[in-house]
């Protein structure tokens, strides 16, 4: 059976009443959602009597959940696009939701800020916005 | 509703700086074989349109290809200045151009490319066709 999916069909929602999904709302024009991309530290225990001979021996560390960024078709008018501005003048956070094409999975489902807010506008293409948001705490990804 | 081919040709017939040279002898895809020097011809390319992951339907970017043919006499080589004058108007009345477009509107049009050529014929005289081809960009949403 054939695996892959594309994106098209994708949608993010987004809810400013953390822990609760009664006001969430789906974006429009959104051309890629990119991240959680984050990493985690990695710690050097080697010592003088380690006895892996010229390997260093290494722990996991914390886990930075870093940033998802949205590349958007811009509207000045949708409601979903206007809400992302609004969180980004917030100091408060959010909850986002990331519902993957024809997958009976739940979503992936993180808490951020709106942190960033980008819009660039070409003689000859479409104006397009772009957002970020600095995750916190677990980023999401399925585990089972 | 009026196709863009269709607009297109109005907004070229729409001024008589344009039609007192070739009438209305402006067609897309065809041309009448009746139809003398100078005339208009122009064919769609390519459209494209891009697909939001929602696919909320998005401006179309459709390019164009406009070729503006005259021809001079054995006596008099006018025809070169017909095509040349014909390809100067378009080209500005399009670059840029924002709005009104025949009975519909479109967000962008962009003159991409404007080149010029001459057909010889060989017999002496100044018979040669003068060519001049738009390559035109039209941003729209019908």
């Amino acid at each position: 059976m054939p695996i892959g999916e594309i994106g098209l069909g994708a949608v993010l929602k987004m809810s400013t009443t953390v822990g609760s999904t009664a006001t969430m709302i789906g974006s429009i024009g959104i051309r890629s959602v990119n991240g959680p991309d984050g990493s985690a530290d990695v710690l050097d225990i080697t010592t003088l009597d380690s006895t892996t001979g010229i390997f260093r021996q290494k722990k996991k560390g914390l886990v930075d959940p870093s940033q998802v960024t949205l590349d958007m078709i811009y509207s000045s008018t949708d409601a979903s696009q206007i809400s992302y501005a609004t969180a980004y003048a917030s100091s408060g956070a959010a909850d986002f939701f990331l519902f993957l094409p024809d997958s009976t999975l739940a979503p992936s489902q993180w808490t951020g800020f709106v942190t960033g807010m980008g819009r660039a506008v070409a003689v000859g293409d479409l104006i397009s916005r772009a957002v970020t948001i600095d995750v916190t705490g677990d980023p999401g990804f399925e585990t089972t | 509703m009026a196709s863009l081919g269709e607009n297109l040709i109005a907004d070229i017939l729409a001024t008589t700086e344009v039609t007192d040279l070739i009438g209305d002898r402006a067609q897309q895809n065809t041309q009448n074989v009746t139809d003398v020097l100078p005339r208009i011809w122009l064919t769609r390319s390519s459209v494209t349109q891009e697909v939001p992951m929602d696919a909320t339907v998005t401006p179309r970017q459709s390019f164009w290809d406009v070729e503006i043919y005259s021809q001079g006499t054995e006596e008099n080589d006018s025809g070169l200045d017909d095509t040349l004058t014909i390809a100067d108007i378009l080209r500005a009345r399009w670059q840029g151009k924002r709005g009104t477009l025949g009975t519909g509107t479109v967000k962008g049009m962009f003159v991409q490319d404007h080149d010029d050529d001459y057909l010889f014929q060989g017999t002496g005289g100044a018979e040669g066709v003068h060519v001049a081809a738009l390559q035109l960009e039209v941003w729209h949403t019908t």
